[in-house]
């Protein structure tokens, strides 16, 4: 046995012609399996749940989501929750929702919560267009939630563009690349062959992604990854920062007003799909400390204005649902069961009522 | 009269232990090339996976 194990040392540790001619053979096998793997038909499978290169990679998780729906769209009622790390937190389970939404509806519903951290609007209609698919889309109704907030960190149109060619979805959308345009950008280059149109994606995935395929180990990345049991103290919490990116945000509202209002426009085409704005709320103690409240009623405000300009609905779920003052993870994200509960039961709460109106509850 | 020289004695054929050593050097080289390729292009591009608050 030590003999065998000797030679067999001997043999991996010495370079020869055998292992340069295997290894050769392997980067070409392992270079095409790449290629492979990163192609939209392997991406929207089974196998595109090793796409998450760690269990906090909700952009690789909303990507295969997206994917998923557009090539085998459910055959029931779906709902869409968009939104950012705060909206992860607060509906937190995508099965939570659909029981909830059965009680309240009697239907069964499927619930994608495709929310990613600081996601951009051009994230957004990214993941709109690339989940319906083109017009006129599906034929079940879907219901489209877009989280709203004080705290639209991405809200400049410089910001958006630098998120933008970020790459941090491996889909691309002609929507998010005509507004890019509108900006005075010019968008990352389409192509068909996947790894092409979405390089910087496959780049920053790619090695990691690989890797949890070979070793058949997918990441699992929960919804609410935020919000440890354990509050994060005042002290801890970078109450300055989040000030200044709301006070960033009223600056440039008009931005995030206008892509808005262009999605809602795209989805005219599309009979049966209905957006609906839902607001999330700081921390009351963001608000007493920061004296921001005026600053965040007034964007609610203005969110609820432009939900009434244009005939579509505005939900104020974190104060419908009393959320609680210790809810609580840092000032944005919610970490207690109960007060997810509670926003999941207002949201279903409302969507009954919508469908109710459609004639389908 | 002069005898040939006789033949040179013939390399010993690696072992099974030794040829299976070599494949796995192969293969895991081969493997890890390719994941250090990533790596190395995303580094030359700059491109770093994005982080907002620790996430």
């Amino acid at each position: 046995m030590i003999h065998w194990a000797r030679e067999f040392a001997d043999g991996f540790l010495r370079p020869s012609r055998l292992s340069a001619g295997v290894a050769l053979a392997c980067f070409g096998l392992t270079l095409g399996l790449a290629l492979w793997f990163f192609s939209e038909p392997v991406l929207s499978g089974p196998l595109g749940r090793f796409l998450a290169k760690s269990d906090r990679d909700a952009e690789a998780r909303a990507t295969y989501r997206v994917l998923q729906l557009r090539s085998a769209p459910p055959d029931r009622p779906e709902l869409l929750v968009l939104g950012s790390s705060a909206m992860a937190n607060a509906v937190a389970s995508e099965r939570g929702m659909e029981n909830e939404l059965y009680q309240s509806t009697g239907r069964r519903w499927s619930v994608s919560i495709l929310t990613t951290p600081a996601q951009s609007l051009l994230d957004q209609l990214t993941l709109i267009d690339v989940a319906l698919g083109p017009a006129p889309g599906p034929r079940r109704p879907v219901l489209i939630v877009v989280e709203m907030s004080a705290l639209r960190e991405e809200g400049t149109a410089r910001r958006t563009l630098e998120l933008e060619r970020m790459g941090r979805l491996g889909v691309r959308s002609d929507w998010a690349d005509q507004v890019v345009r509108e900006l005075g950008a010019t968008p990352r280059p389409r192509s068909v062959f996947y790894p092409a149109e979405n390089y910087d994606f496959v780049l920053i995935h790619g090695g990691k992604s690989l890797l949890r395929l070979l070793l058949g180990s997918p990441a699992r990345v929960p919804i609410a990854v935020y919000g440890p049991p354990s509050p994060l103290p005042p002290e801890k919490r970078d109450r300055r920062k989040i000030l200044a990116e709301i006070t960033g945000g009223r600056v440039t509202r008009t931005l995030t007003f206008r892509v808005l209002d262009q999605l809602l426009r795209r989805l005219r085409a599309y009979p049966n799909v209905h957006v609906v704005l839902a607001q999330t709320r700081l921390s009351p103690q963001f608000g007493l400390a920061t004296g921001s409240e005026d600053l965040q009623s007034a964007a609610e405000a203005r969110a609820q204005s432009f939900a009434a300009d244009h005939g579509t609905e505005y939900w104020p779920v974190f104060t419908e649902a009393n959320v609680s003052p210790d809810a609580f993870y840092d000032d944005i994200h919610i970490a207690t069961a109960p007060d997810r509960d509670r926003i999941r039961k207002a949201l279903a709460g409302h969507i009954a009522r919508l469908v109710k109106s459609w004639g389908l509850g | 009269m002069n005898n040939p020289p006789p033949p040179p004695p013939e390399a010993p054929a690696p072992s099974l232990a030794r040829r299976l050593g070599q494949i796995t050097q192969g293969v895991l080289l081969g493997t890890l090339l390719v994941l250090a390729l990533f790596e190395l292009l995303a580094q030359s591009g700059n491109l770093t996976p994005f982080k907002y608050q620790g996430f």
